[in-house]
C-alpha cells in the first residue's frame, strides 16, 4: 500500500514539476535546480517537525498550510474576477504586480509543500526509518519528474499557463497528494466544518428572522429546507468550495473581453480576430479543466481512503439485574487495556446500542459507536486516531472521550475491581437521544 | 512586376496522376484584381489547374504561389487555413446544404472560417440581390438564385481569389448574364481576382484575359481588355 | 479637510468595500473557530458588542447607498447621451467607440436600425438607437438589498432584545412596559393546502379594555414594541400530588411533555422526582389540539425507580402513600417576545433581492439593453460613434460594425 501511495505521489509530483517548468520564465536548468532544492528542503525540513512534535501536531500544521492554500486560491480567484480587465488602469497594475509575485513564489512554495507532504505521508509513522524514506523519496521524485517531463514533452499540445491557472493546477495537485493520507486530507474535515456552519447559520437565521419551527411547516417545504439541515449539505457544500477556484478561474478566463475590432473595415478580418481571441480563451480553459479532474480524483480518494482500519465485531453484553453492564478489564484473551478498540453491543427491546471501550494511553474511555452529528455508521481505529465511517473524519486518540463535533459520544461509567460498570438506563437514553437526532435530523433525509 | 501586385505565380507547374499527365510546365502570372478565363475541352487540365490554385491538390512538379504564399511549402493545416482565408469557390453544381436556408448556408461558410455574423451574412445576400429570399432553402430557389447564394457564400470571407468552375453551366442566357454582371460588380467593390473555367465563348468575353488549354498545356493566351503578364 | 473628506468618500464608495468587509468577517470566523466549536454564535456575539464591527457593517450599507447614487447619475448621463443632448465624449461608457471619416446618412441609418427593431432618435447629424430594457432597476434593487441587509444585520446584532415568556391559556400575560393582557384562547389546527404551513396556531390576547388581538405563527404579530415569536407548544397538566408526610400540593406544571413521547420531571421534596410522559394510544387526538391526555408517571428516588403507573385525564394513581391526580390541563406556548427592528430591514432586503433576481434574469438574457449612436463631429470632419450592450452584445456589435462599414463605403464611393 505504501508503495502505491509512493508511486502516486511521485506521479503527482512529476506533473507538478512539469507545470512549474513549463510556466517559468527563467532558464530551464535554473528552474530545475530551484525546484529540486525546494522539494528537498521541504522533504528534509519535515523531519525535525515529525521528530520533535507529538502525535498529530505536525500533520495538523501541514494541513493548516494546505487549508490556507485553499482559502488563498478562493480569495485570489475571486479577486481576479473582481479586477477583470477593463476595470481601469490601477486594477491592471495590481493584477500584473500580483501575478509577478505569484510567478516568483510558485517554484519555491509548491515544491517545498509537496516535499513536506511526501515525507509526512511516507515517513509519518514512527516505525519506519525516516531518513531512508526521505532519501528514497527525493531520488524517486526526481527520476519520476524527469520521466513525466519527457513524456509530456512528447505531447503535441503545449499548455499555456497564466499565473492564475498555474496556481490553480499546482494547488489542485497538492490537494490531491494530501488526500492520500486521511491525516492530511482536507476534504473530509472541510465538509464537516461546512455542515456545522450551515446548521449553525440556518439555526441562527431562522431564529433571527422569527421563522417558525419545523413542527408548523408542511412536509414538502420542510423536505426542501431539510436538505440544508441534512448531512449531505456538508458534502455538497465542500464540493462547491473545493471546485470554487476552478469555477472562478473559468469565469475569469471566459470574461476576458474580446479585442475591439470596430476599426477593421472588413467583416472577414474582424471575424478572424474575434475567432483567434476565442480560440485563445478556449486554450486557457484546458488547465482549469485538468485541475478539475485532479480535484475530482482527490475527492474520490478522500471519500474512499485506501487505508485499513481496525474494526472488531461488537461483542453482545447483558445487563445485571440491577440494570448495569459490567465488563471486566481483563478476561481470558480479551484485554481492554491493550490500546485497541473493543466494541460491544447491548440490546433492549428494539434498540441495539453499540459502544466501545478504548485505552487512550492515560485512561480508559467508554463511548458510543456514534457521534452527535452523523448517522451512526460507527468508528474504526487507525494510527493514533479513530475514524468516523460516515464523514471520514479522523478523531485523534487524545480527544476520544471528550464530547463535541464528530467525537464519539462519551458514556459515563464507573470502574472498580478491574471491572467497568455502565448504567443501561443512561446508555440506552444516550443512544436514543443521539441517534434520534442524527438519523431524523430535521430534514429526515437519512 | 512588383510581387505585391501579383495574385498567382506558377513556375513549371505540373501534375501527374500515375502515368497520366494532367498539367505540364505551366508558367502563369496573374495580377491582383484580374479576371482570368480558362477555356478548353474536357480533360484539358482546366479543373486540375483550378484545384492546384485553390490548394485542393498538390503539384507533382514546379511551384504555385497564390497571394504571396508558396502552396507547396504549406502543411495540411496551413493549407486548410489558406483555403479558408484566401479562396472563394463557385461550382457549376451549387453544393449548397439542402436543409439549411440561404442565410444559414452563408453563415456556415462564416463558421468554417471563424465565427458567424448574421448581420454580415444578410448584408452579403442583399448585395447579390437575395435579400428577399433569406429564409428559403436551396430547393425553393431557381438556378440563378442558387448561384447567387453561392456567390454570397464565396465572397463572405473576403477571399483574395475567387475560383469559378463553370458557374453558369446550368443557367439560361438571362441568368448567366445576371451572374456575370454580379461578379463584375463585386470584383470592382471588393478587389478580388477571378479565375473562371468555362466552355462558353460568350462567358469568356466577360474576363480580362483568356487562356486556352489542351492536354495539360496552355495553347493560347489572349488579352481581352487587360494586359497579359 | 476637503482632501480627507474626498478620500473618505472614495473609500466609502469603492466597489471593493463589500468584498473586503466580507473577507474580514470570514477571517474573523476562522480565527474564532480555532478557539471554540460554536464559532458562529461567538462571532455573532463578538460583532454585536463591538462598535468597530458595527461601523464596518454600516460602512457597507453606506457603500451600497453611494453606489446607488452613482448608478442613478450614470443612468441619467446615458439617457442624455441617447437623446443626443450630451457630447459623445464619454467613451468609457461604451464597449467600443470609434471616430471614422465617412458620410453619415442619418435617414438611411435610422431606417436600418428601425428595421432591426431598435428605437431610434434622429437629430441633425445624430442618430442613436436603443433596444431592450436596461438592467438599471435590478441593479438598484440589488444595491438596496445590500443596504437593507447590512443595516438590518447591524441593528439586529446590536439592539435585539429577547425575552422568553410562557403564554398559558386562561392566564394573564405580564410583560414589563406593556399593559397586561389575558391569554384568552390558544388553538392549533391543521391547514391542508397551505403553501408552506401544515398547522396554524392562533393565540387570542384580550386587553383590559376588552380589545382582542389575534396572533399566528407567521408572520409574527407585533405586541407593543416587539414581535411575539412562538417557539414551542406545550401542555401544562394541573396536578394534585400527595406526598406521604409532606402533604398535598396542587398547580399547573410548566413542563415540556409535547409532542407526545417527550419526558419531563417534576421535582418533589427530598430526593424524589416524578417523571412524566404523555401516554400515546393509536387514534389518539393531538393532546395540544384537544387539551386532553393521559399520563404515565414514574416515581424515582435518586436513580432508583420506586413505582410507575398510568393516570387518566381527570383520574388518579396511588401507590405507597404517594398519589398523583390529573385534574385538568392547559395549553401553553413558550414564546419569545422579541424587540428587533433589524428583522424588518432583512425581510425587506429579501423581498428586494427576490425582485432583483426575477427582474435581472429575463432582462439580461431575453431583452438586454443595447445601444449605439453615430454623430457628425463637424469640427474634426469625422463621424463619432459608439456601442454598448448589457447582453446579446455580439449581435449589437455586428450591426454597429456593419453600419460603420456602410458609412465608410459611402465615403469611398463619393471619392
Amino acid at each position: 500500500m505504501i508503495l502505491r501511495s509512493a508511486l502516486s505521489l511521485a506521479l503527482l509530483w512529476g506533473l507538478l514539476s512539469c507545470c512549474l517548468l513549463a510556466a517559468g520564465e527563467t532558464g530551464r536548468l535554473r528552474r530545475r535546480i530551484v525546484l529540486a532544492f525546494s522539494f528537498t528542503a521541504g522533504a528534509v525540513g519535515m523531519l525535525p517537525l515529525l521528530a520533535s512534535m507529538p502525535g498529530d501536531l505536525p500533520f495538523a500544521l501541514l494541513r493548516m498550510f494546505i487549508a490556507a492554500l485553499l482559502l488563498a486560491m478562493v480569495l485570489v480567484s475571486s479577486a481576479a474576477l473582481l479586477s477583470a480587465p477593463g476595470r481601469g488602469v490601477r486594477s491592471t497594475i495590481w493584477r500584473e504586480r500580483c501575478a509577478g509575485w505569484g510567478r516568483k513564489m510558485a517554484p519555491v512554495l509548491f515544491p517545498a509543500l509537496n516535499g513536506a507532504l511526501a515525507t509526512a505521508i511516507l515517513a509519518g509513522s514512527p516505525s519506519t526509518s525516516r531518513l531512508t524514506v526521505v532519501a528514497v523519496t527525493v531520488v524517486t521524485a526526481f527520476l519520476v519528474a524527469s520521466l513525466v517531463d519527457l513524456l509530456i514533452n512528447m505531447l503535441p499540445y503545449r499548455p499555456r499557463f497564466t499565473t492564475l491557472t498555474l496556481f490553480l493546477l499546482a494547488s489542485s495537485l497538492l490537494f490531491c497528494s494530501a488526500a492520500f493520507s486521511p491525516r492530511l486530507d482536507l476534504f473530509a474535515p472541510l465538509s464537516m466544518k461546512i455542515m456545522k456552519f450551515t446548521h449553525d447559520f440556518l439555526h441562527q437565521f431562522m431564529e433571527s428572522m422569527l421563522l417558525p419551527d419545523h413542527l408548523f411547516i408542511n412536509p414538502p417545504t420542510w423536505n426542501f429546507v431539510g436538505f440544508f439541515f441534512s448531512q449531505e449539505i456538508g458534502f455538497w457544500g465542500a464540493l462547491l468550495l473545493w471546485f470554487a477556484p476552478v469555477l472562478l478561474v473559468c469565469l475569469v478566463v471566459s470574461r476576458t473581453p474580446l479585442p475591439s475590432v470596430a476599426h477593421v473595415r472588413q467583416g472577414a478580418r474582424r471575424r478572424s480576430l474575434i475567432a483567434a481571441a476565442l480560440r485563445e480563451r478556449r486554450g486557457l480553459l484546458i488547465i482549469p479543466a485538468v485541475a478539475a479532474l485532479v480535484l475530482a480524483f482527490s475527492v474520490y480518494r478522500s471519500q474512499f481512503p485506501d487505508v485499513l482500519y481496525w474494526d472488531p465485531a461488537p461483542i453482545a453484553v447483558e445487563a445485571t439485574p440491577a440494570g448495569d453492564i459490567a465488563i471486566p478489564l481483563k478476561q481470558g484473551e480479551l484485554d481492554l487495556r491493550d490500546g485497541k478498540l473493543h466494541k460491544f453491543s447491548y440490546s433492549q427491546g428494539s434498540t441495539l446500542v453499540r459502544f466501545f471501550v478504548l485505552e487512550r494511553g492515560d485512561a480508559v474511555v467508554v463511548a458510543l459507536d456514534a457521534c452527535a452529528i452523523c448517522p451512526p455508521d460507527g468508528y474504526g481505529q487507525g494510527e493514533g486516531s479513530v475514524f468516523c465511517y460516515y464523514c471520514k473524519t479522523l478523531i485523534p486518540l487524545e480527544t476520544v472521550g471528550r464530547p463535541g463535533g464528530c467525537n464519539p459520544v462519551p458514556v459515563p461509567f464507573t470502574s472498580s475491581d478491574q471491572t467497568l460498570r455502565i448504567s443501561t438506563l443512561q446508555l440506552v437514553n444516550l443512544w436514543n437521544s443521539t441517534v434520534q437526532v442524527t438519523t431524523k435530523n430535521a430534514g429526515g433525509k437519512r | 512586376m512588383e510581387e505585391t501586385q501579383v495574385i498567382i505565380r506558377t513556375e513549371q507547374l505540373g501534375r501527374r496522376y500515375g502515368a497520366i499527365t494532367a498539367l505540364t510546365s505551366l508558367d502563369l502570372v496573374v495580377e491582383k484584381g484580374d479576371w482570368l478565363t480558362v477555356m478548353g475541352h474536357s480533360g484539358s487540365g482546366k479543373s486540375t489547374l483550378l484545384n492546384l490554385l485553390g490548394g485542393l491538390d498538390r503539384p507533382t512538379e514546379g511551384t504555385v504561389q497564390v497571394a504571396g504564399q508558396d502552396l507547396s511549402g504549406l502543411s495540411e493545416n496551413e493549407l486548410a487555413r489558406f483555403r479558408r482565408e484566401q479562396i472563394g469557390i463557385i461550382f457549376q453544381q451549387h453544393h449548397l446544404i439542402p436543409y439549411l436556408t440561404a442565410l444559414e448556408n452563408v453563415m456556415m461558410a462564416q463558421y468554417i472560417h471563424s465565427v458567424v455574423d448574421e448581420v454580415e451574412a444578410r448584408g452579403a445576400l442583399e448585395r447579390v440581390g437575395m435579400g428577399h429570399r433569406l429564409r428559403n432553402r436551396p430547393g425553393e430557389l431557381s438556378g440563378g438564385e442558387q448561384q447567387r447564394v453561392c456567390i454570397a457564400r464565396a465572397i463572405i470571407n473576403s477571399p483574395a481569389l475567387l475560383l469559378a468552375d463553370e458557374p453558369t453551366g446550368n443557367l439560361d442566357g438571362g441568368a448567366t448574364r445576371m451572374v456575370l454582371e454580379l461578379l463584375r460588380e463585386l470584383r470592382a467593390e471588393e478587389g478580388f481576382s477571378i479565375v473562371l473555367v468555362t466552355h462558353n465563348q460568350e462567358v469568356a468575353a466577360w474576363g480580362d484575359r483568356t487562356i486556352q488549354m489542351d492536354d495539360g498545356l496552355v495553347i493560347r493566351d489572349d488579352l481581352v481588355g487587360g494586359t497579359p503578364a | 479637510m476637503k482632501r480627507v473628506l474626498a478620500t473618505a468618500v472614495s473609500i466609502m464608495s469603492h466597489r471593493l468595500l463589500l468584498p473586503t468587509v466580507c473577507v474580514l468577517f470570514l477571517f474573523l470566523y476562522i480565527a474564532v473557530a480555532f478557539f471554540t466549536d460554536e464559532a458562529l454564535v461567538t462571532l455573532i456575539q463578538l460583532i454585536g458588542h463591538n462598535p468597530l464591527a458595527l461601523v464596518l457593517l454600516a460602512l457597507v450599507a453606506m457603500n451600497a447607498l453611494l453606489g446607488l447614487i452613482a448608478d442613478i447619475r450614470s443612468w441619467r448621463i446615458a439617457g442624455k447621451a441617447a437623446a443626443g443632448l450630451h457630447s459623445a465624449g464619454t467613451e468609457s461608457n461604451f464597449y467600443e467607440a470609434l471616430a471614422v471619416s465617412g458620410r453619415l446618412d442619418t435617414d438611411e441609418t435610422a431606417r436600418i436600425l428601425s428595421a432591426e427593431g431598435y428605437q431610434v432618435t434622429v437629430r441633425e447629424g445624430f442618430v442613436a438607437a436603443r433596444r431592450g430594457w436596461s438592467l438599471f432597476l435590478p441593479r438598484m434593487l440589488w444595491r438596496l438589498t445590500i443596504c437593507l441587509l447590512f443595516v438590518g444585520v447591524a441593528l439586529s446584532l446590536s439592539l435585539r432584545q429577547s425575552q422568553r415568556v410562557p403564554l398559558i391559556e386562561g392566564e394573564a400575560l405580564q410583560i414589563p412596559g406593556i399593559p397586561p393582557r389575558t391569554v384568552e384562547r390558544i388553538t392549533l389546527e391543521d391547514v391542508p393546502g397551505h403553501w408552506f404551513l401544515q398547522r396554524r396556531l392562533a393565540i387570542t390576547l384580550a386587553g383590559a379594555d376588552g380589545q382582542r388581538d389575534n396572533y399566528g405563527i407567521y408572520p409574527p404579530g407585533l405586541l407593543g414594541p416587539g414581535f411575539l415569536y412562538p417557539r414551542y407548544l406545550a401542555v401544562a397538566p394541573l396536578l394534585r400530588i400527595t406526598e406521604p408526610g409532606i402533604g398535598v400540593s396542587e398547580g399547573y406544571q410548566l413542563i415540556m411533555l409535547y409532542p407526545p413521547g417527550r419526558e419531563d420531571v417534576v421535582a418533589l421534596s427530598g430526593d424524589y422526582r416524578l417523571k412524566l410522559v404523555i401516554l400515546t394510544r393509536e387514534g389518539m387526538a393531538d393532546p395540544f389540539a384537544s387539551g386532553r391526555f393521559d399520563l404515565h408517571v414514574r416515581l424515582l428516588k435518586g436513580d432508583q425507580l420506586l413505582f410507575e403507573g398510568d393516570v387518566p385525564f381527570g383520574g388518579r394513581f396511588e401507590s405507597s402513600g404517594f398519589a398523583v391526580e390529573l385534574l385538568d390541563a392547559s395549553r401553553y406556548v413558550v414564546t419569545d417576545f422579541v424587540n428587533d427592528y433589524g428583522v424588518l430591514c432583512i425581510w425587506m432586503a429579501c423581498v428586494a433581492a427576490l425582485l432583483a433576481v426575477t427582474l435581472y434574469l429575463p432582462l439580461r438574457f431575453l431583452w438586454p439593453h443595447r445601444f449605439m449612436f453615430f454623430s457628425i463631429d463637424s469640427e474634426k470632419m469625422q463621424i463619432v460613434s459608439g456601442c454598448s450592450s448589457e447582453g446579446k452584445s455580439r449581435q449589437n456589435k455586428a450591426l454597429y460594425y456593419d453600419l460603420l462599414d456602410k458609412i465608410c463605403r459611402e465615403e469611398s464611393r463619393n471619392r
